[in-house]
């Protein structure tokens, strides 16, 4: 014992070193298991304040200095906002009819399945200290309903498009993966061609996606500025959300589907405030 | 107080608070090309290679557990690579004089290249999934130029504070 004593003494730093290298190795091999993810969801209850206070004072910082710019900015907006109001009350009229309609061919189609969706609004309040990681913070958790696996949603010039998923919770926030991680994966379907696909993150900065999976012969069917959405396929995410525009489409003579590189609806940059789905 | 432990208890905090700052939005403003600098690095940095690989490590190690808890990496994963960088830079302790400007940016650029490596190399051995599958690709590259850029102050500064200088702690000691 007074050997090991006096040998640990002696070289103090590397022992030192390989106790918490076999710590942290312990820990990684422990919290890839999904059960010890508890541990990290208490840890985003503990350091998620702190993380909300500093981003309650940089949205301070910066609402106070673009507030002048914004006055104008909203002047012009409310113009627009007033003329597009017209079309939509013409619109809205067809909109009527035609609801009327599908209900009746769902009628007569024998559809019995609901889909009823609880919405939870939450706000961003951190993103990845570094730059290794892409994830997102919100300010609810647990206790406002949330669940692992939820799909997050926002608004973006009238359309809702898709965000991404929960993967942490804890008990008033939680963590979401976005779109653009190359470890999201989405099943879609393009909305006019109504082909199906897979789209997943290209794991950039510049919020670029990809659609894969993609029948080739449908490559005479699809356009660019085309609209994709999620089709619902495996239950992961709700169906009809918005997932981007088609940029551009490669057609490579060794792939035996397309390429579709998808420019996202949501602009990740400027994302402030979210919905969850709740689909229970 | 053993002058180690009251390193320890005073740096943790101060490079946590750092971690904070660069995950706000305050930090988005400052960002090129969304990439944004890592200045708890350059502070663990620092902090080694003045106060030896004991107090390095020890910082390291519980900095990185609170960027574990922060980001999307498994626990373990950032304590294991800052504790190699608090071990590293430890170990040359006093071995350089510190010159305003050289050092810092050497410093800064192998232990920016060794954060990278050792995440690409951790994420390949323990299946975490990471932002960027490619080891140099911009994101690198800027993240490597920013905080070389920002070493030279963040250097300056932190030797303004007795508590990090080994010298002067030496001395408000009476050793």
């Amino acid at each position: 014992m007074q050997k090991i004593k006096r040998f640990l003494t002696k070289h103090k730093s590397i022992s030192l070193y390989i106790f918490f290298i076999f710590v942290s190795i312990l820990l990684i091999i422990i919290t890839s298991n999904a059960p010890f993810t508890e541990v990290k969801g208490a840890g985003i209850d503990i350091f998620s304040p702190a993380q909300e206070f500093f981003s309650n004072m940089g949205t301070w910082f910066s609402e106070t200095i673009n507030s002048i710019g914004k006055l104008q900015q909203t002047k012009l907006e409310l113009e627009k906002t007033r003329a597009k109001l017209l079309e939509y009350e013409r619109i809205s009229e067809n909109i009527i009819r035609i609801k009327q309609e599908n209900l009746q061919l769902k009628e007569l189609l024998d559809f019995s399945r609901q889909i009823n969706f609880k919405y939870i609004p939450a706000e961003v309040i951190a993103k990845q200290p570094g730059n290794t990681f892409s994830i997102f913070k919100l300010n609810k958790g647990s206790n406002d309903g949330v669940r692992k696996d939820m799909a997050v949603v926002a608004q973006n010039e009238g359309l809702t498009g898709l965000v991404g998923k929960i993967i942490d919770v804890g008990s008033n926030y939680c963590t979401v993966i976005p779109l653009y991680n190359s470890s999201c994966y989405v099943a879609a379907r393009l909305e006019i061609s109504r082909n199906d696909g897979l789209v997943n993150g290209l794991g950039e900065n510049n919020d670029n996606i990809i659609m894969t999976n993609v029948n080739k012969d449908a490559i005479e069917e699809i356009q660019s500025g085309d609209k994709i959405i999620t089709s619902g396929l495996g239950e992961l995410f709700p169906k009809n959300i918005y997932i981007g525009y088609v940029e551009s489409i490669i057609s490579e003579a060794y792939n035996s589907s397309l390429e579709i590189y998808v420019k996202p609806v949501i602009d990740f940059a400027k994302l402030e405030y979210v919905l969850i789905i709740d689909t229970e | 107080m053993d002058k180690n432990i009251k390193l320890v208890i005073i740096s943790i905090p101060i490079i946590a608070f750092c971690q904070f700052l660069q995950s706000s939005s305050i930090f988005d403003f400052i960002s090129v090309s969304g990439v944004k600098p890592d200045i708890s690095l350059i502070i663990l940095i620092f902090i080694a290679y003045n106060n030896g690989s004991v107090s390095g490590q020890t910082i390291g190690f519980f900095n990185g557990l609170i960027e574990d808890f922060l980001s999307l990496s498994s626990l373990g994963f950032y304590s294991l690579i800052r504790t190699t960088l608090g071990f590293l830079y430890g170990i040359f302790e006093g071995s350089f004089t510190i010159d305003p400007v050289i050092i810092p940016v050497l410093f800064t650029l192998f232990g920016t290249i060794l954060k990278k490596i050792m995440e690409w190399f951790l994420s390949s051995i323990f299946s975490v999934s990471l932002l960027n599958t490619i080891l140099f690709d911009s994101t690198f590259w800027i993240e490597i130029l920013y905080n070389c850029i920002l070493s030279s102050f963040i250097f300056a500064l932190l030797k303004l504070f007795k508590i990090f200088s080994p010298q002067d702690r030496s001395v408000t000691d009476g050793i």
